[in-house]
């Protein structure tokens, strides 16, 4: 694969993929202005999202972490509600995985292929 | 075996419980080892800068009013990962993946102590609530 951006999400406090977790991913550009590469979208069924980008520059990815816990019933934490990750691309060529393993309580996500 | 008097002499500073406020320790993951002088500023949901500063010889941040009990609210804790790289003499990309990275959560408890283990290496991190 060339370019693109994919991020698989796993609610660790389950220990299962999260189905619906909605992610906003954004380029952001240097005056203030930013595409949205996703706008609000769902994880699917394996916890997947992806979106083509062939773009150096600084992104940004959201995850509406609170919701996605409401949405399941899950007492109010009252900790994480969006969860921002600000992060840049510099080879656009190369392909761009981000695992998110996340809790009400914090999470990790780092880059991969 | 490194100094660890001075720090641990202070209240907030320790790995002890304390009530309240907040701490945080601040892990090189491609060193295995304390990220001393990262530089970690808190502010609060208004964008008020509430506490700053470097990450000490164990790693716990030391920051005047960083132990202060939190009112409710929303709080951003802003991590300095590239200037912590760069300082090191680390090559990084031109564009590198992380700059300064963020961890915004609410506080509902001023006697809660919120404890934030940061591990990071220039690919990416973990941050989650301990106490």
């Amino acid at each position: 694969m060339t370019g693109g951006i994919s991020i698989h999400a796993v609610d660790i406090a389950s220990g299962y993929p999260a189905v619906g977790l909605v992610v906003g991913l954004y380029q952001l550009h240097s005056d203030g202005g930013r595409t949205a590469l996703l706008r609000f979208a769902e994880t699917d069924r394996d916890g997947m999202i992806s979106a083509p980008n062939l773009a150096s520059g600084q992104f940004e990815a959201l995850f509406r972490v609170g919701e996605y816990y409401a949405k399941k019933g899950a007492p109010d934490a009252g900790f994480l509600e969006v969860v921002q990750f600000p992060f840049g691309i510099d080879d656009a060529a190369r392909h761009h995985h981000l695992p998110l393993k996340f809790t009400p309580y914090g999470f990790s996500l780092f880059l991969t292929h | 075996m490194r100094k660890i008097s001075v720090e641990a002499g202070r209240p907030g500073h320790g790995l002890e419980a304390v009530a309240g406020g907040i701490s945080i320790h601040c892990v090189d993951l491609t060193e295995g080892a304390a990220a001393t002088g990262l530089f970690v500023q808190l502010s609060d949901g208004d964008g008020q800068i509430r506490a700053a500063g470097h990450a000490g010889a164990k790693g716990l941040v030391e920051a005047e009013g960083l132990s202060d009990p939190l009112t409710d609210g929303i709080y951003q804790a802003d991590f300095h990962v590239k200037a912590y790289y760069q300082a090191r003499g680390i090559t990084l990309p031109s564009t590198p993946f992380l700059d300064v990275v963020l961890y915004r959560f609410q506080s509902h408890d001023s006697a809660f102590h919120i404890h934030l283990p940061f591990k990071f290496s220039p690919w990416g991190y973990s941050l989650f609530r301990g106490n």
